[in-house]
This record gives structure tokens, C-alpha cells and sequence, in this order.
């Protein structure tokens, strides 16, 4: 009697056995490596990079349990980034999420297989890194800035704080190329003169904007860039020092001391980006992922820096502001 | 195997009721349990649809209630710098909105307040015939298709119009990307989604951007067009199961945004959406399984408890019944079959006693027996050594007789066959009248001595045949009273001769025709009452008879010497003679023995009653039935002598084969005495070669002769009739010939081929009878021959004889019969003094050795007397 009630446990155990094991999934991590262009910003959490981890844990990838993170900072030198790639690619890690054209640059050029989500860029297209924005093709996908569509805004916004605008000084980084064509294009229409400076250095910086001060523009903007952002300070301080109104594409700007920020969401953008990513470890293709647009366009203000120029914040940009700094 | 048989069936009938309703019962639960959570699944992603739907609509109606709002009464009256400020507050609040201009109701485009380009007054543009401006004027609301901006971002436009004419039309531009954050947001469990699709069936919204920008037509898929095809408010069918653009199975389930006319589809893959249904049913199914484990272990645990005692019990009462009583059966199981037990254990007791009793008994009775047996013991060795003696003694006395008998049987034959040329000769030159009177003496003589050698050996082999178990019967009918008053007519003679009185006293009514063995029947009494004269001085011989209900009794009575008690012991045995008979140097004493022996052949016996000095009476029994009723009486032909063949015949062939030549010329000469022509042959060979040839009309065929037998020469000339049937011969008729009396015989030659069969030696009238039957040959006889050859002598006839006194008739023929010759001269010399022509013309015939024609003359008169 005695074996043959052990015989029924063990068959009734065999039977439970398999339902409990399948309702578990065999755990997998998986690794994302995020080549940056700046230094790390302390904390991580603060900047627009946050949202990826934290968006990603929202779609079951958890870091610490199911996902590892590799985070890799230029510091602002688009020469590091090649071997920062190189790294990433060695490791190797299921995605790259590449900042700007910059990394997306380096990110295509250390592999051409493991799949590749640029945030930022200008006119991607253009710009070669992806054949067409319905379908990217090859391993690259990402979400585009919009910066050519938003820079002839800022001229327009511009005039909101000086009605009679007739020259800007336009700073940029050579690197990131496209994107001046819109502000000259808008320029032109509003019939405004448009001074460019080019700055890789914070020297080149200085000199840019005590040139324009000297030729008497009477506002400046800068265009999207990463070592750009990265001096933004410095940047607004400058501006500020000649009494320029100054503005830029990341809405952040203000938040540094500039006058005013007009751009897309970067946070957001990021959480597009965690969400492609999350995409192709499901098993999607990057070619097939349509390159995704910014859908949130923010303005910020800051009311500080209006009145240290003696301005007054016109109505309308009230209205419009997402954000006004006091 | 038997054993566990009760076992096995109360383990089993438990198992299987409670397997039954375990089975019943889950099969009923997981029914239920598949289509309650098959209708709550289906009912969940109703409302799952539902919700999508809504909050889409919500989404999209708060939108238009927005621009709405921008062609309110108050607002017309504005200016463009006021409206300016109105559009960017629009912008600011709804992030799907890019882009809003206003549009006069002639169509001019007057302001455009854009998120990302510049913004523009007084454009000027002309949307006139654009469905953005037509269909607002309408009063309706205008939704557009879907457009893509930047290629990837889906965009509509919506257009109302102001409710004052200075409002004109708000237009605005709308990023439906919001929308697919909404539908994103909407879990459906762990791989299900919602999509949208436009009025015509057109992918406008799905998680999966890439699919909406293949702009996929999805109208063909059967969920799709159901949803199409349904009617307002029509909600009935809003669940199926169905299969997705992929090709799974999915439980889909949809809603409908009334106002843009599109539908959200939410759908689940069949597997995960019966993810708890199928877990359900495999608990179940588990359950099932412990379930019926459970009973099959419970059945075995509860079968065991009610088989174990009853096995028990079995085993006792096999104990029991082995013998071993002293074993009890131990069962407490305190119902029905303790008490069956107890039965048992109380039967076992009261056998036990019993048999106690009874071994007591067995064991006394043993023990007489055994006394018993050792006596019996002695007994038995002594009687079987006797017996073992008596039974070689016995076997030895059996082998010794049975090779007499057959040593006999041949030795008569041998003997016979010679014999039998001897008296045929004899015979023959008898016929011949030319021969000197002594010669005619001395041949009678030989014929005399002949016949007499011829009884001798035809007792020695009726003995041997009697003793080999081979005599049989001829049963015959006949007349009893006239074949007895023959006999004594035959026997009176010789006792009148010695001096005695013969006395027959016949029975009084005596049966017609009987069936019987004459010849053997007159061969016992001519025995018997040859006796009584031979030994029988003075006195007399009485023959009586009596018969009833187809048994005769002949008595046959003398007062001769009588026998001594030793003498009657020994009587019938073979080769013993009595005293007296030893005396007189006669017979051959093997007469009782035979006779004995054809009595008991006809179902009778032959006893004798006497006593030394008063003389003796032999009994014969018989058993000889009447002839059945109805069939013609026919009595035995007479004997007539023939003389030769009756005119108007044709010329009859005959062959005879035998290679004795003395056989073969006797036969031959006496057929061609008749009139026959005849042929011989001495063996088969030559036979059938003569067959051919001379082509006869009968065969006599001898059966043992060298060269070729009889049966095969016969069997050979059937052949060759059947194979040369054409000519239409008449089948040649053949008469086998043996010399062996054995009577069996006559079935083989009759079976090779042969039409009758005559045992050797035979009479002339037996050849001349077969010859009649099988040919129909007519013959002349003696008689008619007297009557028509010598009319003037024409006294030897019936008419004449009949007149003579029947004491001289009957004894003259019994004379005649015997070979008398002394006595048949005294006799016809008393026929001569009462009819003197009578008695020359007997005198003459018995001179004439026409003895045989006589003698049937006599029978004749005999007959009709």
C-alpha cells in the first residue's frame, strides 16, 4: 500500500511539475548600449536620456533584472565616439541608441548589423543617414528633430521680441551641416540679414559672438548641435555680456539663461526612441520602423534674461509658452 | 488466475462507477466552466472595444469642440490680431493640432497659425471647392482622410464652420499620432492590441506605425467587413473569432467611432485569450485524473476488504475439503460471512467425528479382511497353477483337433477325386449293355464298394467340416409324411429281413410343406434307425413322430442290447463305437456324431435314454418351419433318367475343362451320350483359345487347374465378350466345377464371372438339371423312353406299380435304395406271384442295372399313393 500512495503523489507531482515551470518565461538579459555625445549629466535622470531607461522598464525591460544599459559619453569630442562605438559593437549589444548625426555616424560606421536608433539629426535624409523616413532601411531607424522645419520658427519668434529685426547672427556647428538651409531660407523671406558664425571651440564661441556684436546683429541663434547644447551656458553668459536676445532649438536653452528655447520634446523623443527599441527586441526590423517625428514642440522663456535686456515678454509668446522662467 | 477473479471484479465495478460520475461530473464543470469564461472573455474585449472607442471619440470630439469654439458668435467679431491670439491659445492648448487657419466662406484662406512654419495672414489662398470649406457650409462637420505629412506623420483635417458668417471656417490640422498613443495605451492582455480603420476599411491607427504606413487595406479581412457592413447601433456581432492580417487566430472584438464613421478593433490571440479557459480545463482534466487514481486505489483498498475474508474462506473449506478437519476458518468480519464461517468450522467439527467412526469400522473390517485374503491366498495360488495347466492342456487339445480337421478336409478331397472316376466309370460301363452278365455283377460290386467308400469319406468330411465350423444347411421345402413314409418304406425291408417288427406311428395331422435339410434329416434317421436294426436281435423298432409349431421330434426306439451308463458317456464322441458296435465291424462311428451334429446344425439335438438289457430310444429334435403362406407349393422334382435330348432342338456346344483327365472325359462322355457335342480343354489357356473358336454354348469350368485357373480363364473370356460385344454373341454361360464342398465358394466363382456352380462329384441328373436351366435343353427321359421304345412291354409304369400292395413297393425301393440286391430279388419275386408281367419286367430293369430309372418310378408312385 505504502509504495503505491508514493506512486501517487510522484504522478500527480509529474503532472503539476510542467504547468508550474511553463508559466515562467526563460529569462534573458538583454543590453542596450547609448552612445552619447556629451559628458554625463549627474544625475542621469535629469536629462532627456532618463526617459529611456525608465521608459523601457515601462515595456517589462528592467535594468538590474532583465536589461543592462551600456552608456557611453563623448564628452562633447565627436572624435571619441568611433571607439566608444567600437566598444559597444565588441560587447555586443542587442541595440545602439546613438545621439545626433554625430553618434549615429560613428554608431553605422563600427557595425551594419546590430540595429541602430538615432535620437536628434537634421534632415536625416539628407544627411544619408537613413534612405527614406517611411523606410529607413539598412540597421539604422530613429526619431528626427525637425530642426530645418523649427529653425525658420525661432526667426519668427524672434520678431516677437524685436518687431524690427533686420539682422541675426546665426552660430553653428560645421558638423551638423542641413540644418542652417532653413534659417537662411526663412531669413530671406523675412528679409533679414544673416550674420553665421561658425564655433567647434569655446573660444571659436567667444570670438563668434564678439564678432556679431561688433557687426551689430541684434539677436543671435544657434543651431541644434551637441557640443553647441554642451556651451549653452557659456553661450547665454556671452549673449547676455553683449545684449543679444538669443535663442535655440532645445527649449532648455532657457533654462541655461538664454532668452528663449523653441524645439521638440527631447524627453520625448527619447521615450519614442526606448519604444523602438523595445520594438526591434521583440524581434522588429529597423528598416521597416518608420523614422518617427517629434509630435511635442515646447517653448520656454526665460523672464530673468528678458529683463536683464530690458525686455518685456510680448503677449502672444505668453500664450504660446510651455514653461517661463522667473 | 481464479483467484483474483472476485477481486478483480469488485475493484474494477468500483473503479468504474466512480470513474463514470468523476467523468459525468467533469465533463458537465468544464462545459459550463468553457462557456462562462468563453462569454465573460468575449464580453471583456467588447467593452475593451467599447472603451478604445470612446476614448478615441472623446479625443476626437474634444478637438472639434475646440475649433468649434473658435467660431463662436463673439469671437467673428474680432480682429485678426485677436484671432492670431486665439489660434496660438488653440495651439497651446491642443498638442494634435499643428496647424489652424481661417477660411472666409468664399473660400480665402484669411489667417494660418502654424506650430513649426511661419505663420501667415491674409494668404489669400483659394479652398473654395475644397470639400474643407463645402462641407462645413453644409453644416456639417468635415473629417478628411487620413494624410501622412512628413511621410511618416498621419494627419486629418478638420474643418467647422463658425456659427456667424465673419467667423467663416476654422480649419484645423490634426496629428493623429495622439490617437495611436491612445490606441498604444491600450493593453490588451499580454500580445493582444486595438487598431482603427477608417470607413472604408483602410489601417489608420495601430501600434505598430509600420503597418499603418504600408496603408494597408484591411477590408478584406471577414472581422473587417462584418464591422463594415453592420448597421448603426447594430452591436450584435460585434465578437468572432477570426484571424489577424498575420494570419493568427485572434478573438477580436470591435466598436465604432460613430462621427468619423472608423472602427477600433481590439483583438487577442485565441491562445492567450483561452490562456485561463485551457488552464482551467487542464486543472480539471488533473482532477479528473487524481480523481479516478483515487477511485481506482480506493476500489483496490475496498474489493481487498471485502475479498479477504471470502478468500479466506475459500481457502478453508479447500482445506477442508483436502481432508484436514482439524483446521479452522478464522474470519471476524462480524457480518453474513463470519457467520458462513462459523457454518463451515461447525461442519467441519461434525465431519471430523464421522469420520472418526468410520475409520474405526474400516479398521476392524481390514482386519477381518486381511485374515481372509491370506486364507484366500493359498486358495488361489493353488487354483491357478490347475487352471494354467488346464488352459495349455485345453489350447494344446484345440490346435491338435483344428489340424484333423483341416488335415481331413483335404485328405477327403484327395480321396474324392479318384473316387469319383472310379464310380462314374463304373456307372458309365454300366450303361453299356453289351457286357457279360458277371462282368455287370462284378461292376455293381464295384460300384457297391464305391458308394460305401464314398459315405465313409463324405462322413469323415461332414465331420471335418462339422469340426471345422464349415458345414452349413440347403434348406429345402418338403413334405414331412411322404419323405417319412420312404424312409421307412426304404428301412422296413431289412428289419422285416432280421426278423423284427418295425412300428411307425406318424403324428396324426401332419404339416404340408415345411422348410428343412431333407438330406440331412434322412441322413440322420437312415443313421440312427440303421442302428436300431444293425443291434437290434429281436423285438422290434419304432419310429414316432410328432410336430409342432415348426418343431419336429423323431423318436426313434429298439429293444436291442441297451448301452451301460459308459458306454452312453462315450456314444458321441467320434472313432468310439460301443461295445456291440466294435462287434460287428461296421461303420465308421462317426454316424452319431454327425447326426448329433446336423440336429444341432437344424436347431435341434439328438439325445438318447437306455439301459443295458432294454434297449435304447434316440430323440431328434429339429426346428422345421412351415413354407411361409402364399408361396407355391412346389415339391422337389423327381429324379429322371435321361436318355437324350427331345427333338426339335438345336445343336448344343459344350466344353469341359479340367485338367484331370479322368474328371474331364467322365463329364465329356457322359454329355455326348446324350447327344451334345462337346469339347475339352485341360486348363485355362486352352479354354478360353477353345471359346473362341468353337464358340460353345456352355462351359464346364474346373476352378484349380495349372497353367491357368478357372476363375481367371472366366474372368478372362468376360473381358473379351465386353470388348467384342459387336456381333451380338449370346455371353457364353460357364458352370464352375469344385471339387471343394466348401460352400462359400460359390460367392467367389459366382463374383469372377461363372453363372452357377455344381460341387464334384456330381449327380447326372444335377448336370443334365443345369444344363436345362441355363439352356433350356429339353431331354427325353427313361421313362417316356420305356413308354414309347417298348410299348409292347409298356408294364413298368406307374398305373401298373400303384396296383401293386404298398408293403411290397416300399420295401423293394428301400432294397433297391440300400443295394439290397438279396432282398430286392426276394421282394420282386413276391411282386412276380401277384402280377408276373410286373415282376419279369423288374426283374429285368434290376438286372438291367436301370436301377435309378426304378427307383424314381417307384418315388412316383410313392408320391401319388
Amino acid at each position: 500500500m505504502k509504495p503505491q500512495r508514493r506512486g501517487i503523489v510522484f504522478l500527480c507531482t509529474a503532472l503539476l511539475a510542467p504547468g508550474g515551470a511553463l508559466g515562467q518565461k526563460a529569462d534573458r538579459i538583454w543590453r542596450v548600449g547609448c552612445l552619447m555625445t556629451r559628458t554625463r549629466p549627474e544625475p542621469l535622470d535629469s536629462s532627456p536620456w532618463g526617459a529611456v531607461p525608465a521608459t523601457l522598464a515601462e515595456l517589462g525591460y528592467v535594468e538590474g533584472k532583465n536589461l543592462v544599459i551600456e552608456w557611453r559619453f563623448g564628452g562633447g569630442d565627436y572624435t571619441r565616439l568611433p571607439a566608444l562605438a567600437d566598444e559597444l559593437t565588441r560587447m555586443p549589444v542587442d541595440v545602439i541608441v546613438a545621439d545626433g548625426t554625430p553618434g549615429t555616424r560613428a554608431a553605422q560606421g563600427a557595425t551594419k548589423t546590430i540595429p541602430i536608433v538615432f535620437v536628434g539629426g537634421g534632415d536625416v535624409v539628407a544627411d544619408g543617414l537613413v534612405k527614406s523616413l517611411a523606410h529607413p532601411g539598412g540597421n539604422t531607424t530613429g526619431c528626427s528633430l525637425l530642426l530645418s522645419d523649427t529653425a525658420a520658427k525661432q526667426l519668427e519668434l524672434l520678431t516677437a521680441w524685436v518687431p524690427k529685426l533686420s539682422s541675426v547672427a546665426v552660430l553653428f556647428n560645421p558638423a551638423m551641416g542641413s540644418v542652417l538651409k532653413g534659417v537662411v531660407e526663412a531669413s530671406r523671406l523675412r528679409r533679414i540679414r544673416l550674420l553665421s558664425f561658425e564655433a567647434k571651440t569655446p573660444a571659436e564661441i567667444e570670438t563668434a559672438l564678439a564678432r556679431a556684436a561688433a557687426e551689430k546683429a541684434e539677436a543671435l541663434v544657434w543651431l541644434v548641435d551637441s557640443f553647441l547644447f554642451q556651451q549653452s551656458r557659456q553661450i547665454a553668459e556671452l549673449a547676455a555680456k553683449y545684449g543679444l536676445p538669443s535663442m535655440s532649438g532645445y527649449p532648455e536653452y532657457a533654462d541655461h539663461g538664454g532668452l528663449m528655447g523653441y524645439g521638440p520634446n527631447r524627453r520625448d523623443l527619447y521615450r519614442k526612441a526606448a519604444g523602438l527599441v523595445s520594438k526591434i527586441l521583440k524581434g522588429a526590423n529597423p528598416a521597416d520602423l518608420p523614422v518617427e517625428q517629434p509630435t511635442r514642440i515646447d517653448l520656454f522663456i526665460n523672464v530673468r534674461t528678458a529683463k536683464t535686456l530690458g525686455l518685456t515678454i510680448p503677449p502672444e509668446l505668453l500664450l504660446q509658452a510651455n514653461k517661463v522662467i522667473e | 488466475m481464479r483467484r483474483g477473479s472476485l477481486f478483480l471484479k469488485y475493484a474494477a465495478s468500483f473503479a468504474v462507477l466512480v470513474t463514470l460520475a468523476l467523468i459525468a461530473s467533469g465533463a458537465i464543470g468544464v462545459y459550463s466552466n468553457y462557456r462562462e469564461n468563453r462569454d465573460e472573455l468575449l464580453r471583456l474585449q467588447r467593452e475593451k472595444a467599447g472603451a478604445a472607442a470612446s476614448r478615441i471619440e472623446a479625443y476626437v470630439l474634444e478637438i472639434e469642440h475646440e475649433i468649434g469654439w473658435l467660431g463662436m458668435p463673439q469671437l467673428g467679431e474680432a480682429g485678426p490680431e485677436e484671432r492670431r491670439f486665439e489660434y496660438l491659445r488653440l495651439l497651446r492648448q491642443v498638442q494634435a493640432i499643428t496647424d489652424v487657419s481661417q477660411i472666409d466662406r468664399k473660400g480665402r484662406e484669411q489667417l494660418h497659425v502654424s506650430r513649426l512654419s511661419m505663420n501667415v495672414a491674409s494668404s489669400d489662398a483659394d479652398f473654395s471647392s475644397d470639400p474643407r470649406v463645402t462641407v462645413p457650409l453644409s453644416g456639417k462637420t468635415y473629417f478628411s482622410p487620413v494624410y501622412f505629412r512628413k511621410e511618416t506623420e498621419p494627419y486629418i483635417t478638420i474643418a467647422v464652420a463658425g456659427s456667424s458668417e465673419a467667423a467663416g471656417i476654422t480649419v484645423a490640422e490634426v496629428n493623429l499620432k495622439f490617437i495611436w498613443d491612445v490606441i498604444s495605451r491600450i493593453k490588451i492582455g499580454q500580445n493582444g492590441l486595438a487598431y482603427v480603420i477608417d470607413g472604408r476599411g483602410r489601417l489608420i491607427a495601430h501600434p505598430d506605425i509600420s503597418q499603418v504606413l504600408k496603408n494597408l487595406d484591411l477590408s478584406a479581412l471577414p472581422q473587417v467587413r462584418l464591422a463594415l457592413g453592420a448597421k448603426e447601433n447594430d452591436e450584435s456581432q460585434q465578437v468572432s473569432i477570426a484571424r489577424d492580417p498575420r494570419g493568427r487566430e485572434v478573438l477580436a472584438a470591435y466598436a465604432s467611432i460613430q462621427p468619423l464613421g472608423w472602427h477600433v478593433f481590439v483583438e487577442q490571440p485565441l491562445k492567450e485569450a483561452f490562456a485561463t479557459l485551457d488552464a482551467s480545463l487542464r486543472r480539471t482534466g488533473l482532477l479528473l485524473l487524481v480523481g479516478l487514481v483515487s477511485s481506482v486505489v480506493a476500489g483496490v483498498f475496498l474489493a481487498r476488504r471485502m475479498v479477504e475474508p471470502i478468500r479466506a474462506m475459500q481457502a478453508g473449506a479447500a482445506r477442508i475439503g483436502a481432508g484436514q478437519l482439524d483446521q479452522s476458518i478464522d474470519v471476524r468480519t462480524g457480518d453474513e460471512l463470519e457467520g458462513l464461517a462459523g457454518q463451515f468450522n461447525s461442519m467441519a467439527v461434525q465431519l471430523k467425528e464421522s469420520y472418526g467412526q468410520l475409520e474405526r469400522k474400516v479398521e476392524e473390517r481390514t482386519h477381518d479382511l486381511r485374515a481372509a485374503l491370506q486364507d484366500a491366498e493359498v486358495a488361489r495360488k493353488a487354483a491357478d497353477q490347475h487352471s494354467a495347466e488346464a488352459e495349455t492342456e485345453r489350447a494344446r487339445a484345440e490346435a491338435a483337433n483344428r489340424a484333423k480337421s483341416v488335415f481331413l478336409a483335404n485328405m477327403s478331397h484327395e480321396l474324392r477325386t479318384p473316387l469319383n472316376a472310379v464310380i462314374g466309370f463304373a456307372q458309365l460301363m454300366d450303361r453299356d449293355r453289351s457286357l457279360p452278365r458277371d462282368h455287370r455283377e462284378h461292376l455293381r460290386i464295384i460300384l457297391r464298394s464305391g458308394e460305401h467308400l464314398l459315405d465313409l469319406i463324405n462322413d469323415v468330411l461332414s465331420l471335418s467340416k462339422i469340426e471345422a465350423g464349415k458345414e452349413s444347411l440347403s434348406p429345402a421345402r418338403f413334405d414331412l409324411l411322404p419323405f417319412l413314409e420312404g424312409l421307412t418304406e426304404m428301412l422296413r425291408p431289412r428289419c422285416e429281413a432280421k426278423g423284427l417288427d418295425f412300428v411307425f406311428e406318424p403324428l396324426s395331422s401332419p404339416p404340408r410343406a415345411i422348410v428343412g435339410d431333407e438330406s440331412k434329416l434322412r441322413q440322420i434317421l437312415i443313421n440312427l434307425m440303421g442302428n436300431a436294426i444293425k443291434f437290434t436281435k429281436k423285438g422290434r423298432v419304432v419310429l414316432r413322430v410328432s410336430w409342432s409349431e415348426g418343431k419336429g421330434t423323431l423318436e426313434v426306439e429298439d429293444t436291442g442290447p441297451g448301452m451301460t451308463p459308459e458306454e452312453l458317456a462315450k456314444l458321441f464322441q467320434p472313432f468310439v463305437q460301443t461295445a456291440t458296435g466294435e462287434k460287428a465291424k461296421e461303420g465308421t462311428g462317426l454316424g452319431l456324431v454327425i447326426s448329433r451334429n446336423f440336429a444341432r446344425l437344424m436347431g435341434g439335438d439328438v439325445t438318447v435314454g437306455s439301459e443295458r438289457g432294454h434297449g435304447s430310444t434316440f430323440t431328434v429334435t429339429a426346428l422345421l418351419p412351415l413354407v411361409a403362406e402364399g408361396e407355391s407349393a412346389r415339391y422337389l422334382e423327381e429324379e429322371r433318367t435321361v436318355v437324350g435330348l427331345a427333338v426339335g432342338q438345336p445343336a448344343f456346344r459344350l466344353l469341359v475343362v479340367d485338367d484331370v483327365p479322368e474328371n474331364r472325359i467322365l463329364l465329356a462322355k457322359l454329355l455326348e451320350s446324350v447327344g451334345f457335342e462337346v469339347r475339352q480343354a485341360t486348363n485355362g489357356e486352352q479354354a478360353v483359345e477353345l471359346w473362341r473358336e468353337f464358340q460353345p454354348h456352355l462351359i464346364w469350368m474346373d476352378m484349380r487347374m495349372p497353367v491357368m485357373d478357372g476363375l481367371t480363364a472366366t474372368k478372362a473370356i468376360r473381358e473379351a465378350e465386353a470388348s467384342t460385344a459387336a456381333g451380338g454373341r449370346t455371353p457364353v454361360k460357364v458352370v464352375a466345377l469344385s471339387a471343394s464342398a466348401l460352400e462359400h465358394e460359390r460367392a467367389v466363382v459366382v463374383e469372377s464371372g461363372c453363372d452357377d456352380f455344381l460341387a464334384k462329384p456330381f449327380r447326372e441328373a444335377a448336370v443334365f438339371e443345369k444344363l436345362s436351366v441355363h439352356l433350356g435343353v429339353r431331354f427325353e427321359y427313361e421313362a417316356e423312353v420305356a413308354g414309347s421304345a417298348a410299348p409292347a412291354s409298356g408294364v413298368l409304369t406307374v398305373a401298373r406299380l400303384s396296383a401293386l400292395p404298398s408293403g411290397l413297393l416300399a420295401p423293394l425301393r428301400g432294397a433297391l435304395d440300400i443295394g439290397d440286391d438279396e432282398a430286392a430279388g426276394k421282394l420282386v419275386a413276391a411282386i412276380q406271384s401277384a402280377d408276373p408281367a410286373l415282376g419279369d419286367a423288374l426283374k429285368e430293369a434290376i438286372a438291367g442295372f436301370q436301377v435309378d430309372q426304378l427307383l424314381s418310378l417307384l418315388e412316383k408312385v410313392g408320391v401319388e399313393a
